[in-house]
């Protein structure tokens, strides 16, 4: 059929119509610059990948092996915390945030109740603050030396992830022997603690201290130091430190892009004021500081843990709660740095037994809503390098 | 800059917009919708507050009065907190987007639009979230109940609400 | 009985099943090696029930449920090319074992260029492997395919430079010469030097095309699930597993016939011994690199294919040939 062609307003269409007046379509013109007529493949990694930790989809257009958009698809985790919390006795919600991020349970529900405690005015004992920094602490280890296990091997590095989970397993001894759980411990109460520390743990906590020392250093000549992690590594993922603010990224994003921004320095809580310790930041906001800044944090614990050991006075761990915990209403908003970034809890009262708002803002929420920015441009190689880097557990993404 | 300064600094910006509270040292502004934008415009831009950090974006459900909209946010440079926080009616309640200003803001207002069900004026792709496509109604309003509480009564002790 | 053995008819099957019996048995131990030598270096230990001591008939038992297991062809693949490829990959790889000389006078198949059919029969594999990669009806192995081939192509360059430069200096592409111009460690004198580099060259191109870590993008199962081989279950995935197993030994065999000396060595007469023991060294290498090293990127992995390796074994042909005439 004879086409009657005029130029249309469509981008670079040209309309045409049939003589016989039927059908009239927009013929796109190729794109000059592209010799080749290609396609875009949209790829769906997830949420069954070997390399998302969880279920966690990204949606990929690619062009060639180059990331043109990529889009994470959330959700399929969500459990609806918020609304649970909303039916919880207060002293249940601990029970509760537990499972964001499930591979460091105390330092989610230290927020909890010293958001509680905030709003009633509960004073907690010393001791039981001390432990608990403690245990955060040990718990912030545990956390990211399931990363320096698991980025690596999804780099293609299978072995650091035996010595971390060896490490971990050493950690997770002295977990259990206080708190008598291994994953989701619930240690923290409303005013203090569950139970005191056995005898003995002290010194067993001691013991690890330079144990792991040592094998952090293993980890920098094993990982940081070779060649080909440092190429897969450096220069990919940068994330420049204004984005990263304006994305309310935190952790150890925020401080490799160079911002020294952290819970435990700038609004110390528990005793965080007391101890001395440094906040490792790097240059570039690459992938290769975020694992830097990951094993730098990891060497800070360990300081703070040792000068807690010295710090732990005697006394009760719990105050006396009264049956039922009524706070006043209102509103209380604690922010607390959680292993994988800034973990805040804003509450709203209404004097009732079960909060009437209880928000949780997750640090992996914000940090995996950067995917677009950083995977825009990147080769799709270089894909699992940046969300790897990215540290994020899918359970505090969804709640 | 303290709660109390901050107070004072909005106060002299905006006057009567807003109606200022501080509690446990966090500053929080309540403002009309009207203002919102404008208030957060100077939150992150204005030198001495400065706050580009963005935590977090929330709703809350306060009945009769609508659902009020909480916008969190903190200032790395001189490390304080603000809270700007707009009631909206509970039908075709709509707000001003800030994900120009904050582009963490995006993700947060998207999960406050399918829980609470607040429109976001501006923002590019309101799509849902955390919940699957088909979901209907908005889970986090105080009429929407607990699915499992109206399926099962709880069997154990008194529920805490009861 | 040399009477007997003389006769091509008889000596002929007697050559097929010694062959048959180094690819059977070999690659078997390389598996079983590869599972232990990486356990312990994971602070692990390994296979450890299969066969009551340490695990031995670990591999015998993954043949077995290999054996057993349901064929799966994915409905929308095209089927005669997903059922040959493992065939296409794997009937090369027990062909190389035929040239090798595994001790003075007992190669079994003699050829004045073995050297080149040894190298072209390790090509071939690659053909197997688009072939996989293509029939499976699934970007992931498609993906995987694609790096594949641009992989395996781009490091065939060096292998075969780095092997022509062996060929030159030994004056002869008959793998049996090349040999015997050798001292128990591999080249004397002048050609020493040149050699070890060229050795390097070979050992690094040769595990790219192996698809071996650190070079093994084409599978990488943190990225494309399993690459080419993703939609392959049982029988024909512990071919292809076959294959990688039989291609670290025959890559190890030639290697050490090009560079070590092959059979010769010390104190004990020449013979397949010396050339076990230089193989077993050689897979200990190639199993100790895939447990330290992460994967090279797709382009880094070109870059030091065209850039470092193809210019590097140029230089070395002009080396080897200029001191041959010198």
């Amino acid at each position: 059929m004879a086409a009657d062609q005029q130029p249309s307003g469509a981008e670079g269409g040209v309309a045409f119509q049939a003589a016989d007046g039927t059908g009239v379509g927009v013929i796109i013109r190729e794109r000059a610059d592209r010799e080749l007529h290609t396609q875009d493949m949209t790829l769906n990694v997830g949420p069954q990948h070997p390399a998302t930790h969880g279920v966690l989809r990204v949606l990929v257009t690619l062009d060639g092996e180059m990331i043109e958009s990529a889009e994470p698809v959330i959700g399929y985790m969500h459990r609806s915390f918020e609304k649970l919390a909303e039916y919880r006795d207060y002293r249940q919600i601990i029970a509760l945030v537990n499972r964001h991020d499930w591979v460091s349970s105390i330092c989610n529900e230290l927020g909890v109740a010293m958001v509680v405690e905030r709003q009633m005015g509960i004073e907690v004992p010393e001791r039981a603050t001390w432990i608990r920094m403690l245990m955060a602490e040990w718990t912030r280890i545990l956390n990211h030396l399931m990363f320096v296990g698991s980025y690596p091997l999804e780099l293609g590095a299978i072995t650091p992830m035996f010595y971390a989970f060896r490490e971990r397993e050493e950690i997770q001894a002295l977990m259990e022997w206080v708190t008598g759980g291994r994953l989701h411990l619930t240690y923290c109460r409303v005013g203090g603690l569950k139970q005191d520390l056995p005898r003995g743990a002290i010194d067993l906590s001691r013991d690890l201290v330079p144990r792991l020392r040592e094998r952090i250093k293993e980890y920098e000549t094993l990982i940081l130091g070779n060649e080909i992690f440092a190429a897969r590594t450096k220069g990919i993922g940068v994330l420049p430190a204004d984005v990263a603010c304006s994305y309310g990224s935190s952790g150890c994003s925020l401080q490799a892009a160079g911002v020294p921004e952290d819970a435990r320095k700038t609004e110390p809580y528990l005793f965080y004021d007391q101890v001395e310790f440094d906040v490792p930041t790097g240059r570039n906001g690459d992938c290769y500081d975020r694992f830097t800044v990951l094993l730098g944090r990891m060497k800070e614990s360990l300081r703070i843990i040792e000068q807690v050991h010295e710090r732990i006075p005697p006394g009760p761990v719990t105050v006396k709660l009264p049956k039922v915990v009524r706070p006043p209403a209102g509103h209380a908003y604690v922010r607390t740095e959680a292993p994988l970034g800034q973990l805040s809890y804003y509450m709203v009262s209404h004097n009732e037994k079960t909060p009437w708002r209880f928000k949780m803002r997750t640090p992996s929420f914000n940090n995996v809503s950067t995917f677009p920015y950083l995977l825009k441009g990147t080769l799709l190689a270089d894909m699992i390098a940046v969300m790897g880097s990215v540290f994020f557990i899918v359970g505090d993404i969804d709640r | 800059m303290d709660a109390d300064a901050l107070r004072d600094h909005l106060a002299a910006e905006f006057g009567d917009a807003l109606e200022p509270e501080v509690s446990f040292g966090l500053l929080t502004v309540t403002v009309e919708d009207g203002d919102y934008r404008r208030v957060a415009e100077f939150v992150r831009n204005d030198r001495e507050v400065s706050c580009n950090f963005f935590d977090f974006l929330c709703g809350v459900d306060e009945e009769a009065a609508g659902i009020a909209v909480v916008l969190h946010v903190y200032s790395t440079s001189h490390h304080h907190h603000v809270q700007v926080r707009s009631v909206v009616p509970r039908d075709g309640g709509v707000l001003p987007s800030v994900h120009d200003l904050w582009a963490g803001a995006d993700w947060h207002e998207r999960e406050t639009a399918e829980l609470f069900g607040v429109a976001f004026d501006g923002h590019p792709h309101l799509a849902k979230l955390l919940l699957p496509e088909e979901f209907e109604g908005h889970p986090l309003r105080k009429e929407f109940a607990l699915l499992a509480r109206e399926a099962k009564p709880w069997p154990g002790a008194k529920e805490p609400g009861e | 009985m040399s009477d007997l053995l003389s006769n091509y008819w008889v000596l002929m099957p007697v050559k097929v099943v010694a062959v048959l019996l180094i690819f059977l048995v070999f690659p078997l131990v390389v598996g079983y090696m590869e599972h232990k030598v990486m356990a312990h270096m994971q602070a692990r230990l390994g296979p450890m029930e299969a066969g009551r001591f340490h695990g031995v008939l670990q591999l015998v038992a993954d043949g077995v449920k290999f054996v057993q297991k349901e064929s799966v062809v994915p409905r929308a693949a095209d089927k005669w090319v997903f059922t040959l490829a493992p065939a296409v990959a794997l009937i090369p790889v027990i062909l190389v074992f035929g040239f090798i000389p595994y001790g003075p006078e007992l190669t079994p198949i003699r050829s004045d260029v073995g050297l080149f059919v040894t190298l072209a029969l390790s090509s071939v594999s690659v053909i197997g492997v688009l072939m996989a990669a293509w029939s499976s009806a699934n970007k992931y192995s498609l993906i995987g395919g694609l790096r594949a081939a641009a992989q395996l192509i781009a490091y065939e360059l060096p292998l075969v430079l780095a092997a022509a430069a062996v060929a030159m200096q030994a004056g002869s592409a008959d793998l049996a010469v090349i040999v015997e111009q050798q001292r128990f460690w591999g080249w004397a004198g002048w050609a020493l030097l040149p050699l070890t580099v060229g050795f390097f060259v070979y050992g690094t191109a040769a595990l790219a095309e192996l698809t071996r870590p650190p070079f093994d993008m084409p599978l990488a199962d943190s990225e494309v699930v399993f690459g080419y081989l993703t939609e392959y279950t049982g029988l024909r995935f512990a071919f292809f597993l076959l294959t990688e197993y039989a291609g670290i030994v025959s890559q190890s065999a030639i290697a050490a016939t090009l560079f070590l000396g092959g059979y010769k060595g010390v104190i004990l007469p020449d013979g397949p011994w010396f050339l076990a023991v230089k193989v077993l060294a050689l897979s200990f290498l190639v199993i100790w690199a895939r447990s330290t090293y992460p994967r090279l990127r797709e382009d880094q992995l070109q870059v030091i294919a065209w850039v470092r390796l193809v210019p590097v074994s140029l230089l070395l042909i002009f080396v080897v040939g200029l001191l041959k005439v010198v």
